[in-house]
């Protein structure tokens, strides 16, 4: 009796555990998801587009880390085709985030270069409508 | 070419490099498909290692590697006719007859699941972790040899965890490079397929340890069936405990699950020659997926080579092989971005803030609200124990106190981890700990799994004499040799 009922505890528990897991899946692939994803993306390829107008890829670049949230933000919209590094003497630019909810910008923020001569210029080539940040990812 | 299809050839190029090699380790069962592309990504992260270390390109050592794989694993596997002997002389229904249906029945169950857990995937999610560290390694492997050690050097990529290992990034990066489809969107599937894949793997231990023991007549067929019907909740429990990490290009599931399943096959079923090299190949994907995976592998190690030297002198000196020779080997990338000169690793940001002890308080404050799980493990495990700790011997599964060992040792690194590591530990904790926590509570429903399996399996009689059979082999017994 006692061996069943182990039994049977560990199959219902297990059982709510899968149905959890179901459950989990299926909002994970319902239309908020969906659309937040797509969200997601458009805004990070936006902000790569107005890099890439800034910098060609493969030259040295620094991040500002003058606002944390827009350093993280801007190296995953970076880091996989620009060379990254502390040292403004050997960079082309110092990249930033500037916030900006005028036309041509990436929800709510630009891509802003400072090069080394003193020009400062605006990342073009892409937007995204509407407010920002997109909304923010689970960590 | 299609995501889906650029991923369905990835994999397969992955499956390549890793059947021959499954198939010398585990035999020709259907968990073999399920490795096949784990392997595989073992052969990646190789091939990214030589490719960092030495030079060359990717793919070129890729191909390289799997051919040595493949032509070691022949070698191991002996011509054709020592395969028939081998298989003619292994144990009653290994391999042939109903446990094979089983084994089948049971790969269609945990595949179907993992397929229901990979609905997320409709969603097109790119995870932090995923921009900043899976898919830019991803991007270095696939770049090359001066590109991937720049970036391992640069001190300007903390947030980028460069000396992570390899196994992930060197993946991603091949599977760009064979489908020619460099869209992180192909990575971020790549590495769902991967961590389906370990999940599955670490599930189908559930099926093995049905077959463990043979009951009689309709119950071993109730057993069985109990397996399969395990094996399938896993997956999904598996799936509801990584929520979104499953599918947005996360690889913490990844090495989590691949570390279970080596406690599933490395101190769980019973000491067989097949299972322990099961245990080392997900090991292997444990150990080269992530610092914490490293960690893991290792204790899981240890705790395999004290199971494996508690049958004599020479089971010693085997355990005492396998334990320098699996520490030595997850020590080796670690040593080697050492000597490539990688900058140090910033786990998290900002000063480090209270002492060891307190930091420890609060990552294991943080750590119990996603261990609810070990309440209903503790509580099957010591009723378990109380009721079926017979059956459980007689169907030669390893004592619980190995896997309760394992998961103590895993959660442990973690909780050292915050405790000694920099950065301001609430912040840290906040960013990571529901991820960090995957390993403890998979086990924790693993060891749910393995009670229910037992439970099921010991509804009817034993066969008497194939109880005593499985039962030199349990805990430190006899090390069968099969193909």
């Amino acid at each position: 009796m006692v061996r069943a009922a182990v039994g049977v505890v560990a199959v219902v528990g297990l059982g709510a555990g899968a149905v959890h897991g179901a459950r989990s899946a299926a909002s994970l692939a319902g239309a908020r998801s969906v659309a937040a994803a797509n969200l997601d993306d458009r805004y990070y390829d936006c902000l790569t587009t107005q890099a890439r107008s800034l910098v060609p890829p493969g030259r040295r670049v620094v991040i500002s880390t003058a606002n944390l949230a827009n350093w993280g933000t801007l190296g995953k919209a970076v880091a996989g085709w620009a060379v990254v590094t502390r040292h403004r003497r050997r960079a082309v630019a110092v990249l930033s985030l500037a916030a900006d909810h005028g036309p041509g910008a990436c929800l709510g923020s630009v891509v802003v270069a400072r090069y080394a001569d003193g020009a400062v210029r605006r990342g073009h080539g892409a937007s995204v409508p509407g407010p920002g940040p997109p909304p923010a990812e689970p960590l | 070419m299609s995501t889906p299809l650029a991923a369905t050839a990835a994999t397969a190029a992955l499956a390549a490099a890793g059947l021959l090699p499954t198939l010398a380790v585990v035999g020709a069962r259907p968990v073999a498909v399920l490795m096949a592309p784990l392997a595989g990504a073992v052969v990646a992260a190789a091939a990214g290692a030589c490719s960092l270390g030495f030079g060359g390109g990717l793919v070129a050592w890729f191909c390289g590697l799997a051919a040595v794989a493949a032509a070691g694993a022949a070698a191991a596997v002996g011509p054709p006719g020592r395969r028939r002997r081998r298989r003619s002389s292994a144990t009653p229904g290994d391999g042939g007859g109903r446990p094979s249906v089983v084994r089948a029945a049971g790969l269609l169950v945990v595949v179907g699941a993992a397929a229901v857990g990979l609905v997320a995937l409709r969603a097109p999610s790119t995870g932090f972790d995923a921009r900043t560290i899976w898919l830019l390694h991803g991007v270095w492997f696939a770049d090359g040899h001066s590109v991937a050690l720049a970036a391992l050097r640069n001190p300007a990529l903390t947030f980028a965890h460069a000396s992570y290992p390899p196994l992930v990034g060197a993946s991603v990066g091949l599977s760009w490079l064979v489908t020619g489809e460099h869209s992180y969107r192909l990575g971020v599937v790549v590495i769902a397929v991967l961590n389906a894949c370990a999940v599955t793997s670490a599930a189908s231990v559930a099926i093995e340890a049905a077959l463990a023991g043979r009951p009689a007549g309709g119950r071993r067929r109730l057993a069985a069936a109990g397996g399969v019907v395990v094996a399938g909740a896993l997956v999904l429990a598996a799936f509801g405990v990584a929520g979104p990490f499953a599918t947005n290009g996360y690889a913490d599931l990844l090495w989590a699950s691949a570390a279970v399943g080596a406690v599933g096959y490395g101190l769980v079923l019973p000491l067989e020659r097949r299972h322990v090299a099961a245990a080392c190949l997900l090991l292997a994907v444990a150990g080269l997926t992530k610092d914490e995976g490293i960690a893991t592998a290792m204790a899981i190690v240890l705790l395999v080579a004290l199971r494996l030297g508690r049958g004599g002198r020479c089971r010693r000196v085997e355990g005492v092989t396998v334990g320098l020779a699996g520490v030595a080997v997850l020590g080796a990338w670690p040593v080697l971005v050492r000597l490539l000169g990688a900058a140090p690793d910033q786990a998290t940001i900002g000063r480090r803030q209270g002492s060891d002890l307190s930091r420890a308080g609060a990552a294991v404050s943080a750590m119990v609200p996603h261990l609810h799980v070990l309440l209903l493990a503790a509580g099957v495990a010591v009723v378990g124990a109380l009721v079926l700790g017979g059956p459980r011997r007689r169907l030669a599964i390893g004592n619980d106190g190995w896997a309760w060992g394992a998961l103590g040792a895993g959660a442990a690194a973690v909780v050292a981890a915050y405790a000694a590591g920099g950065g301001n530990v609430e912040f840290w904790l906040a960013t990571s700990v529901h991820r960090t926590t995957f390993f403890p509570a998979l086990a924790g429903w693993w060891i749910v799994g393995t009670w229910a399996v037992v439970a099921l399996a010991s509804a009817g009689a034993d066969a008497p004499g194939a109880a005593r059979q499985r039962l030199d082999a349990a805990d430190g017994g006899v090390l069968h040799h099969r193909a």
